[in-house]
C-alpha cells in the first residue's frame, strides 16, 4: 500500500520521554551504536562512515560544519519542529550529493516515534496517494531539501512528548549510501529554521 | 495585473494527511510572484471573496457566528487539522510571527479562525490545545471552530474554497484575509514569508 514503515526493531529504542506513556524495550540495529538516554530523547552515536569518501569533490560550496557523512552524501540542518501535536511530528533536512551517481533517500526510522515515513513528492499526493511515502531524489552534485509544505519526514505514534531542546534519532536509509544515525535537535515552534529557512 | 486565485483554488487543494502540502506547482509560481504591481504580498484575489456567513461551535461549546464576530475586523480564515506535522502548524505558527511583528492596537484587532476539517477527531479542547501552541504570548487568542462533516463542509463551501476529502485530510491550502470592508482581496498559502502577511495587514485594515 505504501513504503512507509514500521520499524519494530528501532521504533520503541531508548527514547525516553520524560513523561508520558512508558516505553517499551527494544533492540538496537547492528549498523548502529545507539546509546539510550535515560532522562530525555537523548541518543548519541554515529555512523561508521563519518568521514567523506576519499576522492569525493565538493561541488560548489564547503561541506557545512554540522553535516553528518555518509559516503558522498553530506546530511544538515536537521530538525523536528517542536509538534503542537501530541502525536504527530515532522523532520526536515538537506541532503547534499557529491557523488557522480544520484542516490535516493528511500526510508526512514525514528526512534521516538512508532512510524516514520518519508513524504517527498508532493504531486503523488495530489494524485490522491494521501498516504503513500514517497522517496527523496538526491541527484548527482545536488542539493536537495525537505522544507514545510515541501517535504517531511513524518513522526507518528510519538513515544513521548518532544520539546524544545530535545534531541532525536533519526536512521536515514539512502539506497547507494547506505545509512546515517543523525542526532536531531527538536528546536520551538517560533524558532527560525536552521540554515535561514523562513519556515 | 491581478495575479489570479482560480487556478490555485484547485492547485491549493493539497493532500495534507501525508503532509507534504502545497504542491510544487501552486508553491513556486506563488512565492516568485508576490504580484510585484499589486498592493499586496500574498496572493490577490480575483475576484474580491465577500465575508462567508456560517456558525460553528467553538472551543467553550458555544456557537460562533462567523460573521457577525468578525465583521469589521481584519480577519484570517484557514480551515485544516490538528493531527497534521507540516502545513497547519506551519501556518498558523507563520501567523502567529507575523502578528507578534504587528503593533497595536491592529494586532488585537486581527481576528484568527482555524476551522477544522476533522471534526470527529478535533473536538472544542483538542483544538483549544493545539492553538495555545501558537498564540500563548498573544494578546487576542486565535479562535478554533468545529461543527459536524457537514457544517464544516457548508463553512468550506461558503468561504469558497475546496471542500476538503478524505476525513479533512486533504483540503484547501489558502488562509484567507478579510478586511474592514468585509471582502478578502488577498489570501496566504503555507510556505509563505510571515513578513508578507505582515506587510498586509495594514493594508487591509484600512479597507484598502
Amino acid at each position: 500500500m505504501s513504503s512507509s514503515t514500521t520499524n519494530p526493531a528501532l521504533a520503541p529504542t531508548g527514547h525516553r520521554p520524560r513523561r508520558g506513556p512508558g516505553v517499551p524495550t527494544g533492540f538496537v540495529a547492528a549498523a548502529v551504536a545507539v546509546v539510550l538516554g535515560v532522562a530525555g530523547l537523548i541518543v548519541g552515536a554515529r555512523n561508521d562512515a563519518g568521514q567523506s569518501a576519499p576522492g569525493a569533490v565538493a561541488s560548489t560550496a564547503p561541506a557545512p560544519a554540522n553535516g553528518t557523512t555518509v559516503g558522498d552524501l553530506t546530511v544538515y540542518d536537521a530538525y523536528i519542529r517542536q509538534p503542537a501535536s501530541p502525536d504527530v511530528a515532522a523532520a526536515y533536512l538537506t541532503v547534499r550529493n557529491d557523488g557522480k551517481a544520484a542516490d535516493r533517500l528511500s526510508s526512514a526510522y525514528c526512534g521516538a516515534a512508532g512510524r516514520t515515513s518519508v513524504h517527498a513528492d508532493s504531486a503523488a499526493m495530489q494524485a490522491g496517494e494521501e498516504a503513500a511515502s514517497t522517496p527523496l531524489p538526491v541527484p548527482a552534485n545536488a542539493t536537495v531539501s525537505l522544507t514545510p509544505a515541501k517535504g517531511h519526514i513524518m513522526l507518528e505514534n510519538l513515544t513521548g512528548t518532544l520539546r524544545a531542546g530535545d534531541t532525536v534519532s533519526l536512521l536515514l536509509r539512502f539506497d547507494k549510501a547506505g545509512q546515517v544515525l543523525l542526532d536531531v535537535p527538536v528546536i520551538s515552534i517560533t524558532a527560525p529554521a536552521p540554515g535561514g529557512a523562513t519556515s | 495585473m491581478r495575479r489570479l486565485l482560480a487556478a490555485v483554488a484547485v492547485l491549493g487543494m493539497v493532500a495534507l494527511s501525508a503532509c507534504t502540502a502545497s504542491s510544487e506547482a501552486a508553491s513556486p509560481a506563488i512565492s516568485a510572484q508576490p504580484t510585484p504591481q499589486g498592493t499586496y504580498r500574498g496572493l490577490e484575489l480575483d475576484p474580491d471573496q465577500p465575508r462567508p456567513t456560517f456558525t460553528l461551535t467553538d472551543m467553550a461549546g458555544k456557537p460562533y457566528d462567523f460573521a457577525a464576530e468578525t465583521r469589521g475586523l481584519p480577519t484570517l480564515l484557514f480551515f485544516g487539522y490538528t493531527h497534521c506535522p507540516d502545513v497547519c502548524p506551519t501556518t498558523m505558527a507563520g501567523t502567529a510571527a507575523a502578528l507578534r511583528g504587528t503593533p497595536e492596537p491592529l494586532r488585537s484587532q486581527v481576528r484568527v479562525v482555524f476551522v477544522t476539517t476533522d471534526p470527529a477527531r478535533d473536538t472544542g479542547p483538542v483544538l483549544a490545545a493545539w492553538l495555545r501552541n501558537f498564540d500563548p504570548d498573544l494578546p487576542r487568542k486565535f479562535v478554533g471552530l468545529t461543527g459536524t462533516v457537514a457544517q464544516v463542509e457548508a463553512a468550506q463551501a461558503a468561504a469558497k474554497v475546496p471542500v476538503a476529502t478524505e476525513n479533512g485530510q486533504t483540503h484547501s491550502a489558502e488562509q484567507l484575509l478579510y478586511g474592514t470592508d468585509n471582502y478578502a482581496r488577498v489570501a496566504y498559502v503555507s510556505g509563505s514569508s510571515p513578513d508578507d502577511l505582515r506587510h498586509d495587514l495594514p493594508l487591509v485594515a484600512k479597507g484598502a
